[in-house]
C-alpha cells in the first residue's frame, strides 16, 4: 500500500531529495503502523510531537501501534508554537 | 516603581502621583483595566474626551527576569464598544519602569486642531506643540525623534491611521533597532489620535536599573525561570527558528486554517507562504531569522525579512498577518504580503483586522482574490491617505461587511477573527465568543491544546472539554500579561512547573510580598471579571459573546466541521 507522508519543520531534512515540498510517498506492507512509516525515512521515533493521520491527531500512547491504510496521509511535525 | 503619571489632555498639563494601595500590587493590563473600568464611563464615546488612554509595564518589567519587557495599553475600544487591552514589546516599557512609572494615565481631548507629543524624563514631563511630523509614517517617525534627542529614546506614536480615527489603526513602539512594534488591536490608535497626540518620547537618562527587594532570591529564581524557557522545545528550539509563521503547515494539515474568507479550512498553497519557506527565503537573502522584539527577550520569535536585493522589509513578520493576507485573501507572495507589512506598521493599522477585513472586501468584489498589488495599493493609496473608500477599509472587517452587505463577516463583537477556524478548532471558538476583547487569539490560546499538544491534548473537533479548556487559559493570560511577561512563556508554563513557580517567585523577590499560585490565579479572575463587568455596562450583553451566524450554517473542508455550542453552552465559562 502506499502512504503519503508529510514532514515539516525540522524534519524535513529526513524527506529524499526528489520530494515534492513537505511531502513523499511511501510503499508500505498491509499493516503496517506509524514507526514503520517513519522508519522508512529513517525519522527517529524520539523527534515527532504532532502527528496527524487525514488531519486527525494520533495521541502520544497510541502511536507505536497505529495501523496506517492505503492513500492515508500521515502529517509529522517536532515540537513548534507561536501565537 | 512608585508612581502614576496623569496627562490632561484638555488642560494641557500633568501631575505626578502616588499609587493607591489598592494598585499597588498589579501590573500591566490588571492595571491597566482597573484603571479604565474606575475610571472611563463604559458607556462614553471612546474617541471622546470622557476616554482615558492607559499605558503600564507589567510587574516584573525592568528586571533581569527574561522576556518581561511588555508594555500594555488600555483604554475602551471604538471598535468594539468594550474594554480593551494590548501589549507589544519594544523599548518604552523597560523605561517606563526604570523611571518608576507604574501606569500613565492620559485623559480628556484638547479642543481645536492642535496636535501634540509628550517628552518623559527623570524629571519632567513636557507637553509641546508638534506640526513636523504630522500625517507621517511610524518608521519615519521614529527616525526623527530619536536624532531629535540624539538618543535611542523610547517612543510610542501614531500613523497616518491614527491620526484619521479609523477603527483598525493601532499604536506603534519602538524597538531595540528603531523598528516597530505594535499595540495591535481593537483601534487604540484611533482613541490616541482623538486626544491629538502624534507620539510620546521616553528617555530613561540618568535612572538606576530596577532592583528587586530580595536579589539573591530574585536572581536564583530568575535563573529557574530563564532555564525553563530554555528547555522546553517550543520556546527553546521552534520558535527561535521559525517564528510564529511556523504554524501555517500544522493549521493546514488540521483543517483549521481559514481561506479565502472563512469557507474553507485549507490552502492549496500553503507551502508558498509557510514558515519553512519565510525561514529558507530570510537565509537565502541574508535576513536575521532570528530576533528579539525586547530587551532581555530569551525566545527571539522575531525575524528580518529582506527583500530579493537584500533590503530591509520588515521585521515582526508574523503568522496571523501571513495567514490573513495568504490563505484568508489567497496571495501567494510571501514579497507582497511583507510589503503589506511594512506598509501597514508605517501608516499604523493592525494587521489582523485589516486582513480579515481585506476577506471580506474581496468577498464584496472592492477587489479579487489572490490580489496582493490590489492590496499594496488600497494600503498605500486609499486607507493610508484617508480616501473615502480607504475610510470604509480602515473601519475595518464590520464596517466593510456592513457597507457592501457581505453575510460572511468573521468578527465578534466587531473584531476581526484571527487566523484559526473556530469550526475546525473548537477551544479556540470559545475563546473568540467568550474574551472580554472581542475575537482574540491571545486571551485563551486553546490553539497550544487543540492542536500543538502542549498542556496535554483536547480534540479539537469535539465540544468536549473547550470551555473548561478556554475558561483555564483565559484566567491565566490575564495574570501572565500582568507580569509584563511574553504570552510565550506559556508554553513552558504549560508542561514545566517551575517555570509557574519560579515566575512567581520572581514577583514576590521583587516586591518583598509572599503570593501563592492561588493568589496568580485569583488575579487572573478577577481582571476577567473586572473587564466582562464593563463590558456588560458598555452594553455588551452575553448576546454578543457568540460567533456570527455562519459558522453555525456552512461546514468547511476537509473535517466538515460545523460551530455547534449552543448560547447556554457559552454562558456556562462565566461560572467561575
Amino acid at each position: 500500500m502506499k502512504v503519503r507522508i508529510r514532514l515539516f519543520a525540522t524534519l524535513q531534512e529526513y524527506l529524499p531529495r526528489d520530494s515534492q515540498g513537505s511531502e513523499t510517498a511511501v510503499d508500505l506492507t498491509e499493516g503496517a503502523t506509524i514507526p514503520d512509516a517513519l522508519g522508512a525515512l529513517s525519522v527517529p521515533m524520539t523527534l515527532p510531537h504532532i502527528v496527524l493521520v487525514n488531519g486527525r491527531h494520533v495521541l502520544r500512547p497510541n502511536l507505536p501501534t497505529f495501523q496506517l491504510h492505503d492513500g492515508d496521509i500521515l502529517s509529522v511535525f517536532p515540537a513548534i508554537g507561536g501565537g | 516603581m512608585d508612581k502614576i503619571i496623569r496627562i490632561n489632555m484638555t488642560e494641557l498639563t500633568s501631575s505626578i502621583e502616588p499609587v493607591p494601595e489598592e494598585w499597588a500590587g498589579l501590573g500591566g493590563r490588571a492595571l491597566t483595566s482597573t484603571i479604565v473600568a474606575k475610571e472611563v464611563p463604559p458607556t462614553c464615546h471612546a474617541l471622546g474626551s470622557s476616554n482615558k488612554l492607559v499605558f503600564a509595564p507589567g510587574l516584573l518589567t525592568g528586571t533581569a527576569a527574561a522576556n518581561s519587557g511588555r508594555l500594555s495599553a488600555g483604554a475602551k475600544s471604538p471598535l468594539t464598544g468594550g474594554i480593551k487591552e494590548c501589549n507589544a514589546g519594544g523599548t518604552a516599557a523597560r523605561m517606563l519602569a526604570k523611571l518608576g512609572i507604574k501606569a500613565m494615565i492620559v485623559e480628556g481631548a484638547p479642543d481645536g486642531d492642535k496636535w501634540y507629543s509628550i517628552h518623559v524624563t527623570k524629571s519632567a514631563i513636557t507637553i509641546q506643540e508638534e506640526s513636523e511630523l504630522l500625517g507621517k509614517g511610524n518608521y519615519c517617525l521614529v527616525n526623527n525623534v530619536q536624532a531629535r534627542h540624539g538618543l535611542p529614546v523610547g517612543v510610542i506614536s501614531i500613523g497616518p491611521v491614527g491620526e484619521m480615527k479609523m477603527l483598525s489603526a493601532n499604536i506603534s513602539v519602538a524597538d531595540p533597532d528603531s523598528r516597530i512594534r505594535s499595540l495591535g488591536r481593537g483601534g487604540l490608535g484611533a482613541v490616541m489620535g482623538a486626544k491629538k497626540i502624534k507620539f510620546i518620547s521616553i528617555d530613561d537618562t540618568g535612572t538606576p536599573p530596577v532592583m528587586p527587594k530580595d536579589t539573591v532570591k530574585f536572581k536564583e529564581a530568575a535563573r529557574t525561570f530563564a532555564k525553563t524557557l530554555l528547555d522546553h522545545p517550543v520556546s527553546g528550539q521552534g520558535l527561535p527558528t521559525y517564528g510564529t509563521n511556523v504554524l501555517v503547515n500544522i493549521l493546514n494539515e488540521a483543517g483549521g486554517l481559514p481561506t479565502r474568507n472563512f469557507t474553507s479550512g485549507q490552502f492549496a498553497a500553503h507551502d508558498k507562504i509557510s514558515g519553512e519557506t519565510m525561514h529558507a527565503t530570510i537565509v537565502a537573502r541574508g535576513g536575521t531569522p532570528t530576533h528579539g522584539c525586547h530587551a532581555g527577550c530569551q525566545i527571539q520569535c522575531s525575524q528580518v525579512y529582506n527583500d530579493k536585493d537584500g533590503k530591509y522589509v520588515t521585521s515582526g513578520f508574523e503568522y496571523e498577518t501571513i495567514w490573513g493576507f495568504g490563505a484568508n485573501c489567497c496571495i501567494e507572495e510571501l514579497d507582497d504580503i511583507a510589503e503589506a507589512d511594512h506598509i501597514m506598521d508605517d501608516i499604523g493599522c493592525d494587521s489582523i483586522e485589516t486582513a480579515v477585513m481585506f476577506g471580506v472586501a474581496m468577498e464584496a468584489g472592492i477587489l479579487p482574490f489572490g490580489d496582493g498589488k490590489g492590496v499594496i495599493r488600497m494600503l498605500r493609496e486609499d486607507i493610508g491617505k484617508g480616501t473615502p473608500l480607504g475610510r470604509i477599509l480602515g473601519g475595518g472587517a464590520a464596517e466593510v461587511g456592513r457597507m457592501y452587505g457581505v453575510t460572511r463577516v468573521p468578527v465578534v463583537k466587531n473584531q476581526g477573527i484571527p487566523a484559526y477556524d473556530p469550526r475546525a478548532v473548537k477551544g479556540i471558538g470559545v475563546t473568540y465568543a467568550m474574551a472580554t476583547m472581542g475575537a482574540d487569539h491571545t486571551s485563551g490560546y486553546a490553539i497550544a491544546t487543540n492542536i500543538l499538544n502542549v498542556g496535554g491534548h483536547v480534540d479539537p473537533l469535539s465540544k468536549a472539554g473547550q470551555i473548561d479548556l478556554a475558561r483555564n487559559l483565559q484566567i491565566a493570560t490575564a495574570a501572565i500579561d500582568s507580569t509584563g511577561m511574553c504570552l510565550f512563556i506559556a508554553f513552558p508554563a504549560l508542561d514545566i512547573p517551575e517555570c509557574l513557580s519560579s515566575l512567581i517567585d520572581m514577583i514576590n523577590a521583587r516586591f518583598g510580598i509572599h503570593l501563592t499560585g492561588d493568589d496568580v490565579t485569583a488575579l487572573g479572575k478577577s481582571v476577567l471579571k473586572i473587564e466582562h463587568q464593563f463590558n456588560l455596562d458598555a452594553g455588551l450583553s452575553k448576546e454578543h459573546d457568540r460567533l456570527p451566524e455562519f459558522f453555525s450554517k456552512e461546514r468547511i473542508a476537509p473535517h466538515n466541521a460545523i460551530w455547534d455550542f449552543t448560547p447556554e453552552e457559552l454562558d456556562t465559562f462565566w461560572n467561575f
